[in-house]
């Protein structure tokens, strides 16, 4: 079988727990959570109940602020429309996703506020900080950054990033996508307004799943409008969280399953899982660096400065195709551009995009040995 | 005697519902009977007595109580 090391993309294998979590929610807890009084429908939501309580926990929050979305995509949507709902400007980071990039270009283009873009130094905290400073103007109401970098790993300096939001007056919304589950990425270690992480990456949960975190205080239009359970003779939306931001049916499977992961999470142990998977990250990053032809995108894997993310190019060759080479080869890497639309100015690697290697709980060293021999007989042309 | 206190919403009616337990206060959550929910739908907490503790317990934890009601229901919900 086809070895997989696309976990930046989607966690696999998730943990038996979160699959049977799955079967059980739909087995058993059938009812729909928070709309209906009968004793299926209570079950649930009390189930419910339980893992946003755990959510919240782990992202330090208050139960209340805690959203479960289908992604932190939609999570990102609502925390960037919701804060720009009033005007103004936007700075997002170059490295972050189009999660966060297209939602703000979106509401440039409808002429609803301005976007800035800073760029990120790697290994420059504090060049990236002032990066941002100088593009600071008065009316910039909402810093939007990536916690990590989905194609070198690069882990932001968001603790300086969000003081300097703060001391402006305006709101940090966070990216926590490559880092919730995999390194510390909570509402008070980022210092965040908004927290968005996804269910289906480092938390083991499964696709479908997102939350977002919000810090007491912070209030947003929502993005959605439909049933909530409550208040049905009302033409808006809840005044208060979390139903405010959760309209229609939730995905309880889904979330029921992710309550699952993040108590594995839990179990394994945050340090325990980046000790581990950094290792492999490092190999496999070293290795690459004896491949004649071979190039690490950024400056390659430092253990503490990057989650076990490595993307990396090989001469001329575009980077998608050369991962359908490894795939053939049984090892499963995503190829392109990664959903990352301007960080590959910064890198260099517009014209071929890069191989990106995400390592997980399923991946061991020998794995990341034989993936190295892959490479090198791929970049040979063999 | 039992006392319906109405809450916000369904997540503050169940988060209510542990910090009461913590304070050994057993309360069960239920819709609230629609003569209660001014605006359709809503969740609250059935306690014994006339609820003055639990609704104390309640708004010193930042959950605040819509209104408190003589309830007379039948035994159930969770």
């Amino acid at each position: 079988m086809a070895i997989y090391f696309d976990n930046a993309a989607t966690s696999y294998p998730k943990p038996p727990g979160v699959l049977r979590a799955m079967e059980e929610a739909l087995a058993l807890y059938g009812g729909n959570p928070g709309h209906g009084g009968h004793q299926m429908a209570m079950r649930a939501a009390g189930k419910l109940y339980g893992v946003r309580e755990a959510a919240a926990r782990f992202f330090g929050a208050e139960p209340e602020n805690l959203v479960f979305t289908p992604g932190c995509t939609y999570a990102l949507n609502q925390a960037i429309r919701g804060a720009m709902a009033g005007g103004g400007r936007v700075l997002v980071s170059m490295y972050d996703h189009n999660a966060s990039l297209r939602p703000a270009a979106a509401l440039e283009r409808e002429g609803r506020c301005q976007v800035g873009y800073f760029p990120v130094y790697e290994g420059e905290p504090g060049r990236t900080v002032q990066g941002l400073r100088q593009r600071w103007t008065a009316d910039t109401k909402a810093v939007v950054c990536t916690h990590a970098s989905n194609v070198t790993g690069y882990i932001l300096p968001v603790q300086a990033i969000g003081e300097l939001a703060h001391r402006y007056g305006a709101l940090f919304i966070l990216d926590a996508a490559q880092t919730a589950g995999v390194i510390p990425a909570d509402l008070g270690s980022t210092g965040a307004d908004i927290l968005c992480a996804a269910g289906h990456k480092g938390l083991l949960g499964p696709m479908g799943t997102g939350v977002m975190a919000l810090r007491e205080g912070v209030k947003l239009n929502p993005l959605t409008q439909g049933g909530t359970g409550v208040y049905s003779l009302d033409m808006a939306m809840p005044e208060e969280g979390p139903e405010r931001y959760e309209a229609g049916t939730v995905n309880f499977p889904g979330i029921f399953a992710l309550g699952a992961g993040i108590r594995e999470v839990e179990r394994r142990g945050i340090s325990r899982i980046y000790r581990r998977e950094a290792a492999l990250a490092q190999a496999f990053s070293d290795g690459l660096r004896r491949i004649p032809g071979v190039r690490v995108a950024g400056r390659g894997f430092r253990a503490g400065e990057y989650v076990p993310v490595v993307s990396f190019t090989a001469e001329d060759q575009d980077a998608s195709e050369f991962a359908e080479v490894l795939s053939a080869r049984g090892f499963m890497l995503r190829g392109g551009y990664h959903c990352a639309g301007k960080i590959h100015r910064l890198l260099g690697t517009e014209k071929t995009g890069t191989v990106r290697f995400s390592c997980g709980a399923g991946n061991t060293p020998g794995q990341v040995g034989r993936l190295l021999e892959a490479v090198r007989q791929a970049a040979a042309g063999g | 005697m039992q006392t319906l206190l109405t809450v916000h919403s369904l997540t503050y009616a169940q988060k209510g519902q542990r910090l009461l337990d913590r304070h050994w206060i057993r309360s069960s959550l239920r819709r609230t009977p629609e003569q209660y929910a001014a605006r359709g739908c809503s969740y609250g907490l059935i306690v014994q007595g006339d609820g003055e503790e639990a609704r104390r317990v309640l708004e010193s934890a930042g959950i605040r109580v819509l209104g408190r009601y003589p309830y007379a229901g039948r035994q159930g919900g969770e």
